[in-house]
């Protein structure tokens, strides 16, 4: 069967075989014996197979960095923004040499290792075979230092001394009761730190509530206060224009309007009186007629006894006349309703 | 001048096996380059496995926690740093995978194509490395040209963790024609994408 497979055959199943075993790490695998083993001329590492290896340790590699790249294939995720300070937060700190890691290494370093070598998988030497080696030497070829080191650190030697004194147990108990005890005081600081994060989130929900309602009406105020003082700055301008609105309806016969106009022909402030409300269903609508001719300058509602005070930064151009007429629903793109009033004074083309 | 020399120019200049170096030498600022590089792709790499963003993040960190304990232990013989890197957190993500014994479900995402789990969370600022994000376009071009069977195998293989034999029991297909089409896909990829891993090596 693997006579029939190319080199770059054997690499590619060599790659996939890694890439299921999880190491990703392919070793090339040696190529099959052309000439079966003890037939005249099989020399064992002819340099006909010396070249397949070499051959096939490139295409493996080849192919390794091809599956390399397979999820390069996928759309990119960016990470949230807390995970990269995290991440660099373990590092800074030294924890991250404390993280738990499996042996599953796909440089390969780990399939050469005995499994369980939590010491190189944080990044220090690999550990050795250290309580075997302590047990294996008699206590009496001890040098005195050693013998000194040996007192130091009690475990590895326990063999040696008989009747080791009880404070470490002690010392361990009063540890375990200490830890217990500071782990039901956690708990209960947890418990109670759970209520008051519940009663703070409920006292920042009404917060929020009564928050958003303040924030409403001072929008409203603000738009009011911008209003008038749009207004006062228009009718308190320098070469401001006056036109008079008079009524054309008969049942607008008590309602008049005064606009101002600044210089700049763009800021105009328009304050209405005596206007009946536009009944139900209807709408004033303000119109321009300038060049470009009749342009809407928006729709409006009065009350009872209340002016009816409009304004805006922008008047088209060449503007000439204006006009009120009462209009259906949400206004009108262009006049159809009748003319409830009018300029009486010509505005000056623009 | 060496450009991929550590004492040159600044850590967006290194090349990403200099990093690697700078990271064996304890320097945080070489991890964080790397992570700017390669955290976009592994995180989705991740996510396509896990189908869980929790989970993936979980990876991201426990894939670069590993590159700045053993970056000493990168050969550059061995593998370029964006697979090492890459497999690195392949091998996790499959390793999280199976030990939730969610396979199947998975598999099927894997079928389907999607990348599961929500929204994508993707944003144009992901990859800032311009090379990096020339190469998710080429690859993903490159991929999309495979057949679909063919796709459909080497994706089976890599984000699910199957078997070969494991991908012909699910699909039904016989395994002769599961090997073929795996071999297929990477032989088309190795010569389309001959730049990229020329670039690597």
């Amino acid at each position: 069967m693997n006579d029939e497979l190319t080199p770059d055959d054997r690499a590619l199943l060599a790659a996939i075989a890694a890439l299921e075993r999880g190491s990703g790490r392919a070793a090339a695998p040696a190529p099959p014996p052309a000439v079966p083993e003890g037939a005249p001329g099989a020399a064992p590492g002819a340099s006909q197979d010396g070249g397949d290896t070499a051959a096939i340790e490139t295409l493996t590699r080849l192919y390794q960095e091809t599956l390399g790249l397979v999820p390069f294939g996928l759309e990119p995720a960016a990470p949230p923004p807390a995970a990269k300070g995290r991440l660099m937060a373990l590092v800074a700190t030294g924890e991250a040499g404390a993280q738990p890691l499996p042996a599953a290494d796909p440089s390969g370093a780990a399939a050469v290792r005995p499994a369980g070598d939590a010491g190189a998988s944080r990044g220090m030497a690999p550990d050795v075979a250290r309580p075997a080696g302590l047990r294996a030497v008699p206590v009496s070829s001890h040098s005195s230092h050693s013998g000194r080191a040996a007192r130091a650190a009690p475990q590895p030697v326990a063999g040696a001394r008989r009747g080791p004194s009880r404070w470490p147990l002690t010392l361990a108990a009063a540890l375990i009761l200490a830890l217990l005890g500071a782990g039901a005081w956690l708990y209960r600081g947890l418990l109670t730190q759970g209520e008051t994060i519940a009663r703070l989130a409920r006292e920042r929900n009404l917060a929020l509530r009564h928050g958003a309602d303040m924030e409403a009406r001072l929008d409203r105020l603000t738009s009011q206060v911008r209003s008038l003082r749009e207004g006062v700055s228009v009718v308190t301008s320098p070469a401001v224009e006056v036109c008079n609105l008079r009524a054309v309806s008969p049942e607008m016969a008590d309602a008049r309007g005064i606009m101002f106009v600044a210089a700049d022909h763009q800021h105009w402030y328009l304050s209405l009186r005596g206007l009946p409300p536009a009944g139900s269903g209807k709408v004033y609508q303000l119109w321009f007629v300038a060049d470009q001719g009749t342009v809407s300058g928006g729709i409006f509602t009065a009350r009872p006894g209340a002016p009816a005070e409009l304004g805006s930064e922008h008047m088209p151009a060449g503007t000439r006349a204006v006009r009120i007429t009462l209009e259906n629903g949400a206004g009108a793109p262009a006049p159809t309703g009748p003319d409830m009033l009018r300029n009486a004074d010509t505005l000056h083309a623009i | 001048m060496d450009p991929t020399s550590p004492q040159t120019g600044p850590l967006a200049a290194l090349g990403d096996a200099a990093l690697v170096r700078l990271v064996a030498e304890r320097r945080p600022e070489a991890l964080a380059e790397l992570y700017d590089r390669f955290a976009p792709t592994l995180l989705a790499l991740a996510r396509r496995i896990l189908d869980s963003h929790a989970d993936a993040e979980e990876v991201l960190q426990e894939v670069f926690i590993q590159v700045w304990n053993r970056g000493e232990r990168y050969d550059p013989a061995r593998s370029s740093v964006s697979t090492w890197m890459v497999l690195i957190a392949r091998s996790r993500a499959i390793d999280r995978l199976r030990s939730r014994k969610v396979v199947e479900r998975t598999h099927e995402a894997s079928v389907q194509g999607g990348p599961g789990g929500g929204e994508p969370h993707t944003s144009p600022e992901a990859v800032e490395n311009v090379w990096i994000q020339e190469r998710h376009q080429r690859v993903r071009r490159e991929l999309e040209a495979l057949p679909v069977e063919q796709r459909q195998v080497l994706e089976m293989a890599f984000y699910a963790g199957l078997t070969q034999s494991e991908i012909a029991a699910k699909t039904g297909l016989p395994l002769g024609t599961v090997k073929t089409r795996t071999l297929l896909a990477m032989k088309k990829l190795r010569n389309a994408l001959r730049q990229e891993i020329r670039q690597l090596l």
